[in-house]
């Protein structure tokens, strides 16, 4: 099982962590996480890894929820801080420009 | 990649109606190479199983002579696809190696493949196979002109198979072909000629073998034509940060998936130096797979897009900010 795959499909990333190699994808998860961080930013909020199994979801006014999956996550991101789109030149603009 | 070798394929067989899904369903179903194949298709009558020395399992499946596994969909194909497996662990059915479902002529068949990978236990046992899209030779230009479901058939379609091509001259021939490009330029386009096609078993078999790839990645750019259904493709010359690839991929077709159709190609990431298959059906992406060569041409990240309304200098232009994204924020 490879480390890359986790990323895009859920079934994955528990297999994954499970594995001898488990130190892999468990730098694939922080490294999403902290690319989803910085894709929230605009909308003060942030994603964890948590558990190794689940990406956990706050907001600024303090929510909080798990999401099983990347869409998973972003169909919760949409309800609690509004749809992001990564077309839109404005958030695009706001990452170009974030440190 | 290991954890999917041994799934079930599960391939697709779409096309409009009258365009000769059900002959070619018959012709796959008589050949021995695919002897070990279930098939989940929603009326019998249409399908003539009598020709075909049928067995009743029990109402709704039938074993054929050729050792096929014929089950009906009476309203759930997630419930249908859990009851096949069922039967096959308990031993009632065989180990069939292979699904194929046939959808209604109108069908979108993206819904079809979401149920494959949004079900825990159909996503375990089986993986998404080929898209295969009949089009009627004769018909296949007004019904493309007039319908919007046979375009996006065609569009999400591995392998688009022109039926009754021995019907019409070669230059209607020519001119519907050109059509199937303009909207789908990464799919192979066979003839079926009187009913029969050459070497039918290999319309499903891997979709991710280097000539396959080569063939996606060998395509000209096609403007939007049919219903603004176009295709364009985005390069990477440097290895990309996998992280911001699969964040933006995801959001991507999280926000716009009902517009991109299809996007496949390979990605060349940083640290690695194999390619990886991508492939995505709408909001659908399937498991990321190693290639175990570079196809000729070269390295480097290739992804063709297919779908309603692109705006493809948006989409490279987000392609570009998360992978600068991913390089401040981890580092690269």
């Amino acid at each position: 099982m490879c480390g890359l795959c986790g990323v895009l499909q859920a079934e994955h990333w528990s297999d994954a962590a499970g594995t001898a190699d488990g130190a892999v994808p468990r730098q694939a998860r922080l490294r999403r996480a902290a690319l989803v961080s910085a894709v929230l930013a605009p909308r003060r909020a942030r994603a964890a890894d948590w558990e190794g199994a689940k990406l956990r979801l706050t907001t600024a006014t303090g929510r909080v929820e798990l999401a099983d999956t990347l869409a998973d996550l972003w169909h919760r991101a949409d309800r609690l801080v509004g749809p992001l789109d990564p077309l839109d030149p404005e958030l695009l603009d706001r990452l170009d420009d974030a440190a | 990649m290991s954890g999917t070798v041994q799934k079930v394929p599960v391939d697709l067989l779409t096309g409009f109606l009258g365009s000769g899904k059900t002959t070619l369903l018959r012709r796959l179903l008589t050949d021995p190479a695919l002897a070990d194949t279930a098939v989940l298709i929603n009326e019998f009558g249409a399908v003539g199983l009598d020709h075909l020395l049928v067995e009743t399992v029990d109402p709704d499946t039938y074993l054929l002579s050729s050792g096929c596994i014929c089950c009906s969909i009476r309203d759930d194909l997630a419930a249908a696809l859990r009851e096949l497996w069922d039967k096959r662990e308990r031993g009632l059915l065989p180990p069939f190696r292979r699904v194929v479902i046939e959808t209604t002529g109108l069908a979108d068949p993206t819904p079809v493949l979401a149920i494959l990978t949004s079900e825990p236990m159909l996503r375990w046992h089986l993986r998404i196979g080929r898209v295969v899209a009949t089009i009627d030779a004769l018909a296949g230009a007004a019904t493309l002109a007039a319908h919007d479901e046979s375009r996006r058939q065609v569009a999400v379609a591995d392998r688009l198979v022109v039926t009754k091509a021995d019907l019409v001259e070669s230059a209607a021939l020519a001119a519907l072909e050109a059509e199937l490009r303009g909207i789908n330029p990464s799919a192979d386009i066979l003839h079926a000629r009187h009913g029969e096609l050459a070497d039918a078993p290999a319309l499903l078999t891997s979709p991710n073998d280097t000539r396959e790839v080569r063939r996606w990645l060998a395509y000209e750019p096609a403007p939007a034509r049919h219903g603004a259904i176009g295709s364009f493709l985005l390069e990477a010359d440097q290895p990309i940060e996998w992280a911001a690839f699969g964040v933006w991929l995801s959001l991507l077709l999280h926000r716009h998936g009902s517009r991109i159709l299809r996007v496949k190609g390979l990605v060349h990431i940083q640290g690695r130096d194999l390619p990886v298959v991508i492939q995505g059906v709408q909001h659908v992406v399937h498991p990321p797979e190693h290639l175990p060569a570079w196809p000729e041409g070269g390295q480097g990240t290739r992804l063709v897009f297919i779908g309603v309304e692109l705006d493809p200098p948006a989409i490279r232009r987000s392609f570009s900010t998360f992978q600068l994204l991913g390089d401040r924020v981890l580092g690269g």
